[in-house]
């Protein structure tokens, strides 16, 4: 399955035209300032953050077309929502694969 | 800061976004701005509250998790602020289970919208979410105006029903002998009950209901309570008020209003009341010793239905005992509802009116009866009752001190009214006499008798004495037109006569005496030497023509001078019944 859903990139782009570009710096930006705190969240065993935080990230993966890093978020949002953090790990580490890959496809799309 | 650019974008719908994702927020403000909306951004929900209060837009998009404050709390502070407007409220959220989704609807959210956005689904959420303020803001406005409007009704109420106590004040509704109840709809139903005193020494009592309900049926009680006040305080009689408020009704009501209405003239030493009735349902009287109930049913038309000229306004006699009750009451009673619509009835009313219980007990059982009946429905409620007791002498005397003393109708006078050559000529007396008259309580009765005697009187000083023509022209058909050309002739050529019209009058013990004297200028039609004379020095009556010999028979007496030049006529009239 693709990272990225090229039609819903491609309706955004046509959306925000020149914003588009924005739209994808602030992405990995906020992305990236989300999953370091996952990564906090787990460490320190805090199930309230990894929730926020994921679910943060879940939404805008979802507006971009990211549905597979949205999915993963999702798994960890429920995790923190139920207050168990018992086998988050290995999802948060899918997480930031699917991060990258969906950055890298933004940046192929944006620069196309 | 931006008040140019909110002015220019006055129109536009308002929108509220409030997320703090930067990639969210960027989308959905795009989306929005190309639909053509007016939008404005907060990054948590502490902005969020800041930019409501300072923009107040028509529509809130609010993320749930959000930094500071969070959507929930949010939601709760901007409907705080927005009181009765109703500004809708959307959550952003992908939240999906159902114990947050209720949180936010706990916290006034309306809907919700989950990532990804749809521009379509937006758009549509916005319409309708729009068409629903607008229909709020049209309902508020509509509410703040019939609240302003009723507002305004119970200030015209108030002033009305102010004008209204002034007018239909009760009059001596607090004397001892008068029992009464009108329930709180009764007066703005119709329903007017009026008492007065009568200088003649009569307790003068009216219940009324006029047709229809509210307002419109109130305002025809207020010449009714005019005139009935008014006329009763002068003495007139139950008979002539009826009469004069019967022509009012039927001049100024609109066809379909009338009042239903009973009047009572309760005379505390002739022990007997004058009742007229038209239109109201059975009362009667319920006699003290017997414990029988007499009914007294309506012999007439209600009051506005037929001109003055149609309308009996003759009351009937009944005769009271010390302690016999009369007892009216309005429809209201009879068909007084319970919460089931079941009418009271006059069967109820008659088991306790032939229960031949003590007098005293009546008007309680009867009111009581009907208060129970209707229980706690507040339905069609108006219920007017009164009853009318025949005090003993020592009572009768108490109530009689406040009634008033004849001062504002014609009791006590005299007047004299000359007529000179040229208003011989032309101008007829008859009407200014007898509007004098009518004055006088109880004299107007006989209006129409007098009349016969002034006009009688009038011609014979005009044509026998100032003019000096001969009634024996009259004796023949040809006679009768040369006698009443020569009528015109003499007046057209007058040259000097007059007419003076002398009226003196005294009220008596039930009554009164009124003289009426002519004077003229003429000659007299008899001479000196050939007539015989009263013991007075008066005319005898065998010289009487035909006329005199009618005005001799209205008259107690009358009397002419020789040589006939002035005649005194004396007329006695009684509240006799």
């Amino acid at each position: 399955m693709e990272s990225v859903n090229l039609g819903v990139l491609a309706e955004l782009k046509e959306l925000l035209a020149e914003g588009f570009e924005v739209l994808v710096e602030r992405f990995i930006l906020d992305g990236q300032a989300r999953i370091d705190k996952m990564q906090e969240a787990l460490s320190a065993g805090s199930a309230e953050v990894l929730y926020a935080e994921a679910h943060g990230l879940k939404g805008s993966s979802r507006n971009v077309g990211a549905n597979v890093l949205a999915d993963y978020c999702g798994q960890l949002e429920a995790m923190g929502y139920a207050q168990n953090l018992a086998g988050a790990e290995p999802i948060f580490s899918a997480v930031v694969k699917e991060f990258s890959a969906v950055c890298q496809a933004l940046q192929d799309f944006s620069a196309a | 800061m931006g008040d140019k650019v909110d002015e220019v974008q006055e129109a536009l719908v308002k929108i509220l976004v409030a997320e703090d994702s930067a990639v969210d927020r960027m989308i959905l403000e795009s989306m929005l701005r190309k639909g053509g909306y007016h939008v404005i951004m907060a990054e948590d929900g502490l902005q969020a509250v800041e930019q409501f209060e300072r923009h107040n837009p028509d529509l809130v998009f609010l993320d749930v998790l959000m930094p500071n404050l969070n959507g929930i709390e949010a939601a709760r502070k901007i409907r705080e602020m927005s009181g009765d407007v109703f500004t809708p409220i959307v959550f952003l959220t992908s939240l999906a289970d159902a114990e947050s989704l209720a949180t936010c609807l706990e916290a006034g959210g309306d809907d919700f919208l989950s990532k990804p956005y749809n521009a379509v689904i937006i758009e549509a959420k916005i319409k309708a979410f729009y068409r629903m303020r607008e229909m709020n803001q049209t309902m508020i406005r509509q509410r703040d105006q019939i609240e302003l409007n009723n507002t305004h009704l119970m200030q015209e109420q108030e002033v009305a029903k102010q004008v209204f106590d002034k007018i239909t004040y009760a009059g001596t509704l607090d004397l001892p002998i008068i029992k009464y109840y009108m329930s709180a709809l009764a007066v703005f139903n119709g329903d007017v009950i009026l008492a007065d005193l009568s200088p003649t020494g009569s307790l003068l009592l009216l219940l009324g209901d006029f047709t229809g309900h509210g307002l419109p049926a109130a305002i025809g009680s207020m010449p009714l309570a005019s005139i009935f006040h008014g006329m009763a305080r002068k003495g007139f009689s139950i008979g002539d008020i009826i009469r004069e408020v019967n022509g009012k009704l039927y001049h100024t009501l609109p066809v379909g209003l009338f009042c239903c209405a009973t009047a009572v003239d309760l005379s505390f030493h002739k022990k007997r009341a004058l009742i007229w009735s038209g239109g109201l349902p059975e009362g009667g009287i319920y006699r003290a010793e017997s414990r029988q109930f007499d009914v007294i049913r309506s012999t007439n038309l209600p009051l506005g239905v037929l001109s003055n000229r149609e309308f009996n306004h003759t009351p009937a006699r009944y005769e009271m005992a010390e302690g016999d009750q009369l007892f009216l009451w309005s429809d209201g009673i009879i068909e007084a509802r319970k919460p089931d619509g079941n009418m009271f009835g006059e069967e109820r009313l008659n088991a306790i009116l032939y229960a031949q219980s003590p007098v005293e007990t009546i008007f309680d059982t009867v009111l009581k009866s009907v208060q129970n009946h209707i229980g706690d429905s507040d339905g069609d409620d108006d219920v007017s009752i009164v009853s009318l007791e025949m005090p003993n002498d020592e009572v009768a005397e108490k109530v009689l001190k406040s009634a008033p003393k004849s001062r504002g109708s014609l009791a006590d006078w005299a007047m004299t009214l000359k007529l000179n050559t040229s208003s011989l000529k032309t101008f007829d007396p008859l009407p200014l006499l007898l509007n004098v008259i009518s004055e006088v309580p109880h004299l107007r009765q006989s209006s129409s008798v007098l009349y016969t005697v002034l006009s009688e009187l009038f011609n014979n000083a005009v044509e026998h004495g100032v003019l000096g023509l001969s009634s024996k022209l009259k004796s023949s058909p040809e006679g009768f037109a040369t006698y009443y050309k020569l009528r015109k002739e003499g007046l057209e050529q007058l040259q000097d006569g007059w007419v003076t019209i002398d009226f003196e009058h005294q009220l008596e013990v039930d009554g009164g005496l009124l003289t009426i004297r002519f004077t003229d200028s003429g000659k007299g039609f008899v001479k000196e030497n050939e007539v015989k004379k009263t013991e007075s020095g008066d005319l005898h009556p065998n010289y009487f023509g035909r006329g005199l010999q009618l005005i001799d028979s209205i008259c107690e007496r009358l009397t002419i001078n020789v040589p006939g030049n002035r005649i005194e006529a004396v007329f006695r009239w009684s509240t006799e019944d």
